[in-house]
């Protein structure tokens, strides 16, 4: 009887911690292991190639996601701004800095699951091709609800949100870039309604 | 109380194991992949823009929503997939993604002839056999092996702006990916 009970018991530590490991590391809002970390900002290289490891892979399989190549481009996600406070679609946010060398880059927000941000406009995203650049002065972008001066993605929805850059054509992914990474947008928190 | 250290010893022994081989099933298992989540677009054999209205543009999550994308499944058990693009210097891609969602690989406008870039996708054991027929008076062609029997490939343009729309998802909708004659 004591044998059974123990069989029982190694058998249930093994499925529950088992199972429940590989649930909760594919579960995480990020992949759990290989991630680029440049100021809130997150990307992972790995998801561009064959080389990915078991995590990634089943994570990328889950997510549903159609990922970004390697000699694509590379995609970050911040879901906080610099200050460490979550994203929220109720606050204006000023997006400012410069961006490491490549073709092009496109900014974009989404809703946690990846469904695009509703706004009235229907304009999703912007990108190197609509911003204006001063001779000398960094990128600034503003999200807010309503139109402003100006680059401008609008805003809409409720609660917290996703923003992803991708740059595209880019050597940041490469190990060499990786190790020294270029500072990205800073995300500053305006006010909120 | 020994015999009890040992059971849950074994226990969190099996949960190792347990743990890595439910990790490696799940690309397999996974029920809402990326391949899957294209099923209702009906691109098998063909180019199909992805629609950007309405829940339907959701499809693929963190979809770039500055580019238009056209996505075609393929399975490679009746013969190799040879798929043809046109891809606009506003910059452009060609990705071969495998079941799992993975890119594999990608071309870009750049390293396009004439404005088309032009693959073939074969499983590994077609890959060896081309490698081995390969003949000198062929025309160059980019043969790629696929890691797996089915996958899918997006073509993916980058729109400068909205207006550009209409124009590239008709390039996009052009791109072929069909099964290729035998030569």
């Amino acid at each position: 009887m004591r044998l059974i009970l123990q069989v029982v018991l190694a058998f249930t530590i093994a499925a529950g911690l088992g199972l429940g490991a590989t649930w909760w590391s594919l579960t995480q809002a990020s992949p759990p292991f290989g991630a680029l970390a440049i100021g809130p900002w997150r990307a992972t290289p790995d998801v561009g190639g064959l080389g990915a490891d078991p995590y990634l892979r089943a994570w990328i399989a889950r997510s549903g996601e159609a990922p970004l190549a390697y000699g694509d481009g590379l995609s970050f996600d911040a879901t906080t701004d610099d200050a460490g406070r979550p994203l929220d679609a109720a606050c204006d946010y000023r997006l400012e800095g410069d961006l490491p060398a490549a073709r092009l880059w496109t900014l974009a927000a989404f809703t946690p699951t990846g469904g695009r941000l509703a706004n009235p406009l229907g304009r999703f995203a912007t990108s190197s091709a609509e911003t204006v650049r001063m001779a000398g002065r960094p990128i600034a972008i503003e999200l807010a609800r309503d139109a402003r001066p100006g680059d401008w993605l609008p805003l809409g929805g409720e609660g917290s949100f996703t923003l992803r850059l991708a740059l595209y054509d880019t050597a940041l992914g490469t190990p060499l870039a990786r190790s020294a990474p270029t500072a990205l947008l800073a995300i500053i928190r305006g006010t909120c309604r | 109380m020994i015999r009890l250290i040992y059971a849950v010893a074994i226990g969190l022994a099996l949960a190792g194991l347990i743990h890595v081989a439910s990790l490696l099933r799940v690309p397999q298992l996974a029920p809402n992949g990326a391949y899957d989540r294209l099923a209702s677009l009906e691109a098998d054999g063909r180019f199909v823009v992805l629609p950007d209205e309405g829940e339907a543009a959701d499809r693929l999550p963190f979809r770039d929503p500055a580019f238009v994308t056209a996505a075609c499944r393929y399975d490679l058990s009746q013969g190799p997939v040879t798929v043809r693009a046109n891809l606009p210097s506003s910059y452009g891609a060609v990705v071969f993604h495998n079941r799992g969602g993975q890119p594999f690989y990608a071309l870009s406008d750049r390293a396009a002839t004439n404005g088309a870039v032009e693959v073939t996708v074969l499983d590994a054991d077609a890959a060896e056999e081309a490698e081995a027929d390969e003949t000198v008076e062929e025309r160059p062609n980019i043969r790629i092996a696929s890691p797996t029997e089915t996958g899918f490939v997006l073509v993916r343009l980058f729109a400068p702006a909205p207006s550009a729309r209409a124009g590239l998802a008709a390039i996009a909708a052009g791109a072929s990916c069909a099964r290729r004659v035998s030569p």
